[in-house]
């Protein structure tokens, strides 16, 4: 049986490209900023890996683009914002995943667990 | 964190990424960094588990981004299974040389003794020889002579008649002058009985390297594309 961490993990794995779509298809967001709106959501990637490979595999796939722009009082950084193709890219995605979750859910909702506190 | 940057800048240049899109990816990381620093924020909530293996992180970074230059032969294959195709190669080699080797020796026999055939020239009192093929020829004074193998002996049949040996039947045999013009030149008998023997073993480590690198093969392939990656 895999660890919760573990699962926890592959999880996270199958969806955070979706994530991160979904926080720049909102509004164009910088590397940290992305990690800060996902922490803001209870989503933490403390002891995953980072989101830099994925976004640079987004921006290789033509699923966000890019362009740098002054932040607050910092230096300028590179945001992200959704392409029109990763517009589609998440309406697919994320019409994937509540399929898949909802037939989990059919699955699992007959088991009564109790949530460890 | 300015040492993480430092480390992930030598992994960028030591896999050939662009100094314009290495300094961009430096200063997006270090303004990050420096941003979850003044807020307080672990390093590890920025880069995962990739804040313990800068250059994994760097790699998998460029890698995914693909800006890693590809060296000519690294898309080809992995280095480990570039050195197992030089082994394959030379099993090849050695496999079809000894081939070639334990073949040729067989056709020599058999060349000549087609000649001796054709010449029908019939051989003088010849002498029981031992030998380990079933048609050859040998010398004998001025002649070359076509021998059979029958039983545990090579025997010479003169006068082109049967003759019987320890009671086996044997074919008839002929023999030759061995300045006719028109004989090829008769091989060596003990060099190249001496060589048959190297080529079959050469024959069987040419082919068990085959073998074995086959069997390795896939397993190498695996091996070299499980390498591990910080990123997702």
């Amino acid at each position: 049986m895999a660890s919760a961490d573990h699962r926890r993990s592959q999880l996270l794995r199958g969806v955070l490209d979706l994530c991160l779509l979904a926080v720049v298809a909102e509004e164009p967001a910088y590397g940290y900023e992305m990690t800060k709106r996902l922490r803001s959501r209870g989503l933490s990637i403390v002891g995953e890996g980072s989101i830099y490979p994925l976004l640079g595999r987004l921006e290789r796939e033509g699923l966000v683009e890019t362009h740098r722009a002054a932040s607050n009082g910092g230096p300028p950084r590179k945001y992200y914002r959704a392409s029109s193709a990763g517009q589609r890219a998440l309406e697919i995605g994320v019409s994937e995943w509540r399929g898949a979750r909802d037939a989990i859910d059919v699955v699992l909702g007959v088991v009564e667990a109790e949530v460890p506190q | 964190m300015s040492q993480f940057v430092d480390e992930c800048r030598r992994e960028w240049k030591r896999l050939g990424v662009p100094d314009a899109i290495a300094n961009e990816m430096a200063a997006d990381l270090a303004a990050d960094l420096a941003d979850a620093d003044a807020e307080g924020v672990p390093a590890e909530d920025v880069l995962g588990n990739g804040v313990f293996d800068p250059r994994a992180f760097a790699a998998s970074w460029a890698g995914e981004r693909g800006v890693i230059p590809s060296a000519p032969g690294r898309e080809r294959l992995p280095r480990r299974s570039r050195r197992l195709s030089v082994i394959v190669a030379l099993a090849a080699i050695v496999a079809i040389g000894a081939g070639l080797v334990v073949l040729r020796s067989a056709d020599q026999h058999q060349s000549v003794a087609v000649v001796a055939l054709r010449a029908y020239v019939r051989a003088p009192n010849l002498t029981v020889v031992p030998g380990p093929l079933e048609v050859r020829v040998v010398r004998r004074g001025s002649h070359f002579v076509r021998v059979v193998r029958r039983g545990p002996f090579i025997v010479p049949a003169p006068y082109g008649r049967p003759f019987t040996a320890r009671g086996s039947e044997v074919a008839p045999a002929y023999a030759l002058p061995a300045k006719l013009p028109f004989l090829p030149p008769i091989p060596d008998q003990n060099t190249s009985d001496s060589l048959r023997p190297l080529g079959w073993i050469l024959l069987v480590v040419g082919i068990g390297g085959l073998i074995l690198s086959v069997a390795l093969w896939p397993r190498r392939r695996r091996a070299d594309q499980a390498s591990p990656s910080p990123g997702y």
